[in-house]
């Protein structure tokens, strides 16, 4: 709840009293910016902001007056930024490929020894049901609350399925790559932040939407499971770039460039179709609508990562901080050239740079990216043990999370090549991983993981 | 009358406790009123007329959390419009959860049983929720778990009905009402009563 009040008193009391003027300040500032050419556009936003081109100007928000839920109260949301949905019911599951958001929070859950197949569908329809009206701004059942679903801001709400929850319905549906990940020699695993029988993945650009939704699931949830860890992240604030701008890691670097699209990515994530053709593995989704989500958070070492001068954190990766070009290349989404060497002789990418460890000719050996940074308050107490070369200022590192039909044909086998050697290893540590299934989508008529319960 | 608008909107949606994107900005109503008729009817009372009488928005119980079962208590809540044009009166209530219904209203945070039932007139909306009116359920054959759906059938004073699906949630806020049958018929308000109590506070504190 705190973290609710403290992170909305930042953006959200200018929303309701002063839209208009917010935004024409927005203007203002933009077009002062843009004098200086720092900026080559402001987002483009609205229902259709995910295909609006770079270099759009922003469209002035209007306040909408909205009724979230049925104590008939009205609240003022900025559009289309506080606004803007993304469907629930579909084929597939919201919050895997719709566009990043800005807070993200992930959560896993242990079921009660009491909860059987009976319960864990009660737990679903539930949960399915609440997650459709959040994300559509509106509150749940029983919502007291239910002003704070009235901006949703681009909410989603996505569940994931661990082993245990096959064991307990249909375990012939369980996928075989559904596991923890191998054992690696880099790994440090901390229990809090691994394993899990449910993940609930809540994301948005507003954090006190988000904040409520997370409450409302657990709220939800707790007759069924508990929780297990909470990890929460951030990636950047809609507006503060244009929009599809990649996001930036804590070490600077833009973070997802390769991420498949269009056909690529509806092979990649989803296991249909063919993608480039250049693809060799046998790629099917365990339930058509479904794919599999690997999280690992990574510690990032930050105070050693400074020790490194620019050169060599490009070097270390293979790409240029500013652009996020391959080092061979000018713009971010240029094709690294690997078999360039320098004058020496040597090659511009070197052999051990994390762009040349995780890539290989097969494109099916790939995953979509959806990462958030966190950002803990450093461990200033030298009486407790922090691991991972904490130095007491940054305590910070990323929410990996990596969509694939298939963990073990696409996965993997890049984590086996970047675990045997990548030079970002040594600043880097895995602190935590888990992998779930991620069930289809549903219609209205339906509920999330209704095929285990059919 | 916005309220009319997402009542008709989201009342399929809500009994059937699939949720649904609502926006209250949408006018997207049809004017659908065959919401009541979508519940499975096993009532025990033989509805010879279930067509619709009520608008139903989200209408859901109160999980119960009595290991014993058999005593528990709860309460339904939810939001029923009266759009026959016709004023009416609930009179009865039924329901294969419990063995005895009762219609409650809170009065200085004191429940008690509303003399002649619920009267719903013509264009109105009966508000039932925590802390207010509602319809009580005693005698519980069995616990009302998260999930759960129950069907409590609605009896009019002209003698229509119409079975309203409530979707369990677990609630921890409602307490005044269920805390002590003996006190709340009294209703003196002397002192200070469970709900009294509950009730000056914010209602939306009480989670933790």
């Amino acid at each position: 709840m705190t973290e609710a009040a403290d992170t909305s008193s930042q953006p959200e009391p200018e929303k309701g009293q002063a839209g208009p003027k917010v935004s024409r300040r927005g203007l203002l500032f933009g077009a002062g910016v843009l004098g200086g050419g720092l900026i080559g556009g402001a987002a483009g936003y609205g229902v259709g902001s995910a295909t609006a081109p770079a270099g759009a100007p922003a469209p002035e928000s209007q306040v909408k007056k909205v009724t979230p839920g049925i104590a008939n109260t009205t609240v003022n949301v900025s559009a289309p930024i506080g606004t803007d949905t993304i469907d629930f019911y579909g084929k597939r599951q919201a919050g895997v490929t719709t566009p990043v958001q800005a807070h993200g929070i992930f959560m896993g859950l242990n079921l009660l020894d009491r909860t059987d197949g009976d319960a864990l569908q009660r737990m679903m329809r539930i949960l399915s049901s609440d997650a459709a009206r959040l994300t559509q701004g509106r509150g749940t059942l029983a919502d007291l609350d239910e002003e704070l679903a009235a901006a949703p801001a681009r909410l989603t709400i996505t569940f994931g399925f661990g082993e245990e929850i096959f064991a307990r319905t249909k375990p012939e549906l369980k996928p075989d790559w559904l596991k923890p990940l191998p054992k690696y020699g880099i790994d440090q695993l901390d229990p809090a932040y691994t394993g899990g029988d449910l993940l609930i993945k809540v994301a948005g650009d507003n954090p006190a939407s988000v904040a409520h939704a997370r409450r409302m699931m657990l709220k939800n949830v707790r007759a069924f499971a508990s929780v297990a860890w909470i990890q929460t992240g951030f990636t950047q604030a809609r507006g503060a770039h244009p929009e599809k701008t990649t996001m930036r890691n804590l070490f600077g670097q833009i973070d997802g460039t390769s991420n498949p699209h269009g056909e690529a990515q509806d092979r990649v994530v989803w296991g249909e179709g063919k993608g480039d053709g250049k693809g060799k593995q046998d790629l099917k989704p365990w339930l058509p609508g479904g794919t599999s989500m690997v999280i690992r958070r990574i510690a990032m070492n930050l105070d050693t990562w400074d020790e490194l001068d620019r050169n060599a954190q490009e070097e270390v990766i293979g790409r240029r901080l500013g652009s996020g070009a391959p080092l061979t290349g000018k713009d971010e989404h240029d094709a690294p050239d690997f078999d360039a060497t320098t004058e020496a002789g040597f090659p511009v990418i070197s052999d051990i740079a994390h762009i040349r460890r995780s890539r290989t000719e097969d494109t099916d050996q790939a995953m979509f990216r959806r990462a958030f940074n966190y950002d803990d308050p450093p461990v200033t107490n030298t009486d407790l043990q922090e691991p991972h070369g904490q130095t007491g200022v940054s305590h910070s590192g990323l929410i990996f999370v990596a969509f694939q039909a298939d963990v073990d044909k696409q996965f993997v086998p890049i984590q086996d090549r970047l675990a045997e050697s990548d030079h970002l290893n040594l600043w880097t540590i895995p602190v935590g991983s888990a992998v779930f299934a991620i069930p289809p989508g549903c219609d209205q008529n339906g509920y999330i993981g209704e095929d285990l319960f059919a | 009358m916005k309220t009319n608008a997402v009542v008709k909107s989201v009342a399929l949606a809500a009994v059937l406790g699939l949720g649904l994107p609502a926006c209250s900005t949408d006018g997207g109503d049809k004017g659908t009123t065959d919401n009541g008729s979508q519940a499975p009817v096993e009532s025990t009372q033989a509805a010879e007329n279930t067509e619709n009488i009520f608008e139903i928005e989200d209408a859901w119980v109160k999980a119960t959390q009595d290991e014993e079962g058999h005593d528990a208590m709860t309460g339904a809540f939810g939001h029923l419009a009266n759009t026959t044009g016709e004023d009416l009166t609930i009179v009865k209530l039924n329901s294969d959860a419990a063995d005895l219904l009762e219609m409650h209203e809170t009065v200085d945070g004191m429940m008690r049983e509303i003399d002649g039932g619920f009267e719903v007139k013509a264009g109105e909306t009966l508000v039932l929720e925590p802390g207010g009116d509602h319809f009580m359920l005693m005698e519980m054959a069995e616990d009302i778990n998260p999930g759960d759906v129950i069907t409590v059938t609605v009896e009019t004073d002209n003698g229509d009905t119409q079975d309203i699906d409530f979707e369990a949630r677990e609630f921890v806020g409602a307490q005044e009402n269920y805390g002590n049958i003996d006190d709340e018929h009294g209703g003196h308000g002397d002192h200070g009563e469970h709900g009294h109590d509950m009730e000056s506070e914010d209602s939306g504190d009480g989670d933790h």
